[in-house]
C-alpha cells in the first residue's frame, strides 16, 4: 500500500512539473523585467542598462563575471553586459543556430563579415555604414586609422558593409611571422637569414649539429606554412589563396592564378629540397598543436612561422630545462626575386555583428553609442592597457608601461582582468603591442613598417548569386586538385617533370573558365 | 574434470586476447592518470608512460579552485538525477502498453516511433520548439528532448514482453488494475532492465554537452562537460581556419590540466557502472516461476 502511494505522488510531481517549466525555468523571467528597464532609462549614462552579447570563450583565458576591465567598464558608461559564453570550438555551431533562429543577442561577437555573407544578403543583420552619424568615435576611427580599403573589402553587393571592424589596428602589420632560436645560431655562429637561400644553409648547418632535429616544422596544416613562406616568392599559396587559387597582384592589377605560375614552381621546389635533405619536418603537414610545441620546447626545431607572443609560454616550460632558450622574430626573409615577403593582413583582424531587429528596440540609440564608446581612448585604455595599478603604470613623460610581473609572465592580465582579450580589445593600440615584445622583435616591425612591407587582402569580388554558386562549383574540384598536387611535390611523389601535365590538368578543372569570371566581375564592379 | 589438450590452448589463447583488449581499453585511463598527476615538463618530454613523474596536484588544485567546474559539476549533477528518473519514468509508461497484446493501436504507435529513429525535423527545427516552449535556459531543455529514446524503449517492451502471460492472469484475477499489475508485479520483475536502461539514461545526459550547447545562453547552468569540451577542444579549432588573429588564439592549454579535467570528469560516471553490473548478467526471471 505504501509503496503505491508513493508511485502515485511521484506520478503526480512528473507531471506537474512537466506541464509548468516555470518551475524550473531560471532566466527567462528576469529577461521581461530587464526590457522593462531598458524602456524605462534616456541616457547611456543615467540608468544602468543590460545588452546582451554572444561571447566566444576561449578557455585559455575563461570568461569571468568578475573580471575588473567588464567593472570599470559598467562603471564608465552605466552598461552591464550580459555575456552568454560559448566555448570557442563551438561558437559557429551555436552562432549558425543563434543567427537562424532569430533570437539573436544585442552584439554578437568574433564573427567576420566573410563568414556572414548569406546572412547579411537575408536582411537579419544591421548595415553598420548606415548608422556612422551616430557612432562619431567609429567615424573618426575610420578616417584615422585609414580603414576605407579594408572596408571596401568587406562591403557586400548591395553596398553596405555588416561587420564593425574589431582589433583595429593603425599600422597594417603581421605578427604571424618568422621566429627563430636565436640563443642557438649565437652559439654556432650562424647569421640570421637575410634571403630564403639563408635559411636553407642555417638549417643544413643546425642539421649537421644536432642531427636528430628538423630545423624547420610547423603546424595547423601545410596551408599555414604555404601562406607565410609564398609571399617571399612572390606568390600565393595556402590560406592566401581563397579564389580558387587566383590571387589579386596589385601592381600589375591583374587577378593570377598562382597554382601553375613559375613563382609557385620556385616555392614548391624550395620545400621539396628542405624535405628531401630532412630541413623540414616530414610531418609538417599533419603535425598536432601539441606535439608541435613540445618540439620546439624539447629543441628538436630551430625556425617557426608561429605568432609572435607564444615564445613567452614556451619560456616557461622550456627554460627549465635550458636557461639559454631564447626565441626572437626576425624580418622576413628575402626571396629570388629580391622582396621580402609578408602574409596579407587586415588593418582589422575581428569583427562583431548587430542583429538589425536592435534598430526597432528603444534602447537602440543606447546601444549604437555604447558600441561606439568602445572606440573611445577611455575603451582602448582599458582593453589594450587594463586598470592603472592593476596591470601598467604610467610614466612620468605620459608613456603607459605594463607592470614587470605582467611583462614577465606570472601575472597573466588577460586571464585575470580581461584586457587584450580578443573580444573587447576593439582597438588596438600598437604601443601597448610594443610594450611586450623584446627590442629586436620592436626593430623587425619598425623595418616592417618602414618597407611597407604587408599587402592588405585581396579585394573582394562581388559576384551575382548564380555566378557565386558556379564559381564555387569550379572552385571545389579546383581547389581540391591543386592542393592535393603542392603536397605531392613538396613530398616528391609527382616529379616535377611532370609540371605541364599538372598544368593542363587545372585547365580541364576550370582555371581558365574561372579566371574569365573573375575579370569580369572584377570589370563590371569597378565601371560602377 | 581434465580439460582436453585443445581446450586448454583455446582457453590460453582467449586469456591472451582478453588481456590484450582490457590492456587496450584501459591503457587511455591509466596514460590520461599519470600526466594529471605528473609535471608539464615530463609531459612534453615524452616521459610519462604508466606512471606519474615529477608525482605534483598543481593541475587538481588548478581545477578545483575554479568555480566554473564546481557550478558546472552541481548542474551535471542535477540534470543526471532529475533526467534518468524523468527519463526512466517515461519509457516504462511507454514500454508497457506497448508490451500488452490486448493494447488497441499498438502497431501504428511502434511504427511511428520507428519512423523517429531515422528521420529527425533537423537542429533548427528543434531549436525552435524549444524556443517556443520557453524551454531556453531551463533544465527542461537539456532533459525533455533526450527523455525518451526510442531504442531504449523497444529493448524495454521485449523485456516486458517476456514475462509470463500467466502471472498478468493472475494479477487480474485477484483484482488487480492495470497501474497496480504495472507498479506490483511487472516492475518489481523488471529490475534489471529498469537498472540498464537506467544507467543508459545516465550516462547519456552525463556526456550530453551538445544541447547545453545549444540550448542554454548562461553560464550559470552550463554542465561540468561543457566546460570540459573548452578545455580540451578549446584551440584545436582556432587556427584551423587560418582566421587566427594572435598568440593568444592559437594558446594550448597544459595537458596535464586537461587530463585531470578528463579524470574528474569521468570518474563519478564509471564509479556508478559497479554497482548496476550485476544486474546486467543477472538472469531475468529469477524468483518469479520456478519448475
Amino acid at each position: 500500500m505504501r509503496k503505491r502511494n508513493l508511485l502515485r505522488l511521484l506520478t503526480a510531481i512528473l507531471f506537474f512539473a512537466v506541464i509548468t517549466p516555470g518551475v524550473f525555468a531560471n532566466g527567462q523571467k528576469e529577461k521581461t523585467s530587464d526590457s522593462e528597464k531598458i524602456t524605462e532609462s534616456k541616457a547611456i549614462s543615467n540608468k544602468p542598462i543590460e545588452f546582451t552579447m554572444l561571447y566566444s570563450d576561449n578557455a585559455s583565458y575563461g570568461y569571468k563575471k568578475d573580471w575588473i576591465t567588464l567593472q570599470k567598464m559598467t562603471e564608465l558608461t552605466n552598461v552591464t553586459l550580459k555575456i552568454q559564453p560559448v566555448p570557442e570550438a563551438d561558437y559557429t555551431t551555436k552562432r549558425r543556430i543563434v543567427l537562424n533562429s532569430g533570437n539573436i543577442p544585442d552584439i554578437v561577437s568574433k564573427t567576420l563579415a566573410s563568414e556572414v555573407t548569406d546572412y547579411a544578403a537575408s536582411g537579419i543583420l544591421l548595415p553598420i555604414n548606415k548608422y556612422l552619424d551616430k557612432m562619431p568615435n567609429l567615424s573618426r576611427t575610420i578616417k584615422e586609422f585609414g580603414l576605407e580599403d579594408d572596408l571596401r573589402n568587406i562591403t557586400e553587393e548591395d553596398g553596405n558593409w555588416y561587420q564593425l571592424p574589431v582589433r583595429v589596428q593603425k599600422e597594417r602589420i603581421q605578427n604571424q611571422t618568422w621566429l627563430y632560436r636565436s640563443d642557438l645560431l649565437e652559439k654556432h655562429n650562424i647569421e640570421v637569414p637575410q634571403t630564403m637561400e639563408d635559411v636553407y644553409t642555417a638549417a643544413k648547418k643546425l642539421k649537421s649539429i644536432y642531427p636528430d632535429s628538423y630545423p624547420i616544422t610547423n603546424r595547423f596544416t601545410a596551408d599555414n606554412v604555404l601562406s607565410v613562406i609564398a609571399p617571399s616568392f612572390g606568390t600565393r599559396a595556402g590560406w592566401g589563396l581563397t579564389s580558387g587559387g587566383y590571387w589579386f597582384d596589385p601592381e600589375k592589377k591583374e587577378w593570377i592564378f598562382a597554382p601553375t605560375s613559375v613563382e609557385f614552381k620556385n616555392l614548391l621546389q624550395w620545400f621539396n629540397k628542405m624535405l628531401k635533405e630532412g630541413l623540414l619536418d616530414p610531418e609538417f603537414a599533419t603535425l598536432d598543436s601539441n606535439v608541435y610545441e613540445q618540439k620546439i620546447m624539447t629543441g628538436k626545431t630551430f625556425f617557426m612561422l608561429d605568432w609572435l607572443g607564444n615564445e613567452k609560454r614556451y619560456y616557461a616550460t622550456a627554460r627549465k630545462e635550458d636557461p639559454d632558450f631564447t626565441i626572437t622574430a626576425m624580418l622576413p626573409p628575402k626571396g629570388p626575386d629580391g622582396d621580402r615577403g609578408v602574409r596579407q593582413a587586415n588593418k582589422f583582424a575581428m569583427g562583431w555583428v548587430i542583429p538589425a531587429r536592435v534598430a526597432n528596440e528603444k534602447y537602440f540609440d543606447r546601444l549604437l553609442q555604447f558600441i561606439d564608446w568602445f572606440y573611445t581612448d577611455d575603451a582602448v585604455e582599458l582593453f589594450a592597457w587594463g586598470v592603472e595599478g592593476v596591470t601598467f603604470k604610467t610614466d612620468a613623460d605620459g608613456s603607459k608601461h605594463y607592470l614587470p610581473q605582467v611583462l614577465s609572465g606570472e601575472f597573466d592580465p588577460t586571464k585575470e582582468t580581461g584586457t587584450l582579450n580578443n573580444v573587447f580589445n576593439v582597438v588596438y593600440d600598437m604601443d601597448a603591442y610594443m610594450d611586450f615584445q623584446s627590442k629586436e622583435a620592436q626593430a623587425a616591425f619598425k623595418e616592417m613598417a618602414k618597407e611597407n612591407v604587408v599587402p592588405a587582402f585581396d579585394p573582394k569580388l562581388l559576384p551575382t548569386a548564380d555566378e557565386r554558386e558556379e564559381m564555387k562549383m569550379i572552385q571545389s574540384s579546383l581547389d581540391n586538385y591543386f592542393k592535393q598536387k603542392t603536397e605531392e611535390f613538396i613530398f616528391g611523389k609527382e616529379s616535377f617533370s611532370n609540371w605541364e601535365a599538372y598544368e593542363k590538368e587545372c585547365q580541364n578543372k576550370g582555371s581558365a573558365k574561372l579566371g574569365e569570371m573573375i575579370n569580369t566581375i572584377w570589370k563590371r564592379q569597378n565601371n560602377k | 574434470m581434465q580439460d582436453s589438450k585443445s581446450y586448454k590452448i583455446f582457453k590460453t589463447f582467449n586469456v591472451i586476447c582478453m588481456a590484450c583488449i582490457t590492456f587496450i581499453t584501459l591503457y587511455p585511463f591509466i596514460y590520461m592518470f599519470a600526466q594529471s598527476f605528473s609535471s608539464a615538463q615530463a609531459v612534453i618530454n615524452n616521459r610519462v608512460h604508466f606512471l606519474p613523474v615529477d608525482f605534483n596536484l598543481s593541475a587538481y588544485t588548478s581545477i578545483i579552485t575554479e568555480s566554473r567546474f564546481w557550478n558546472g559539476y552541481r548542474n551535471t549533477l542535477l540534470f543526471t538525477t532529475t533526467g534518468t528518473f524523468l527519463g526512466l519514468f517515461l519509457t516504462v509508461s511507454l514500454a508497457y502498453p506497448l508490451s500488452r497484446d490486448d493494447f488497441p493501436g499498438k502497431d501504428v504507435i511502434l511504427k511511428f516511433m520507428v519512423f523517429t529513429m531515422f528521420f529527425s525535423g533537423g537542429l533548427i527545427p528543434l531549436y525552435l520548439l524549444v524556443s517556443n516552449l520557453g524551454w531556453i535556459d531551463t533544465i527542461w531543455a537539456i532533459i525533455v528532448p533526450n527523455a525518451i529514446i526510442i531504442f531504449n524503449v523497444l529493448v524495454m517492451r521485449t523485456f516486458f514482453m517476456g514475462i509470463p502471460q500467466a502471472l498478468i492472469d493472475a494479477g487480474e484475477i485477484d483484482g488487480l488494475n492495470q497501474l497496480q499489475i504495472l507498479s506490483h508485479i511487472v516492475i518489481p520483475l523488471s529490475k534489471p532492465i529498469i537498472a540498464t536502461i537506467g544507467l543508459f539514461i545516465a550516462v547519456q545526459i552525463w556526456n550530453d554537452w551538445f544541447s547545453a550547447l545549444i540550448f542554454l545562453n548562461m553560464d550559470d547552468l552550463y554542465p561540468v562537460t561543457l566546460f570540459l569540451r573548452n578545455i580540451v577542444m578549446g584551440s584545436q579549432m582556432t587556427a584551423a581556419s587560418g582566421q587566427a588573429v594572435d598568440s593568444s588564439a592559437v594558446t594550448t592549454l597544459p595537458q596535464t590540466l586537461q587530463a585531470a579535467t578528463i579524470m574528474l570528469v569521468t570518474i563519478p560516471i564509471l564509479a556508478v557502472y559497479p554497482f548496476i553490473q550485476k544486474y546486467f548478467v543477472q538472469g531475468m526471471m529469477i524468483g518469479s516461476i520456478k519448475g
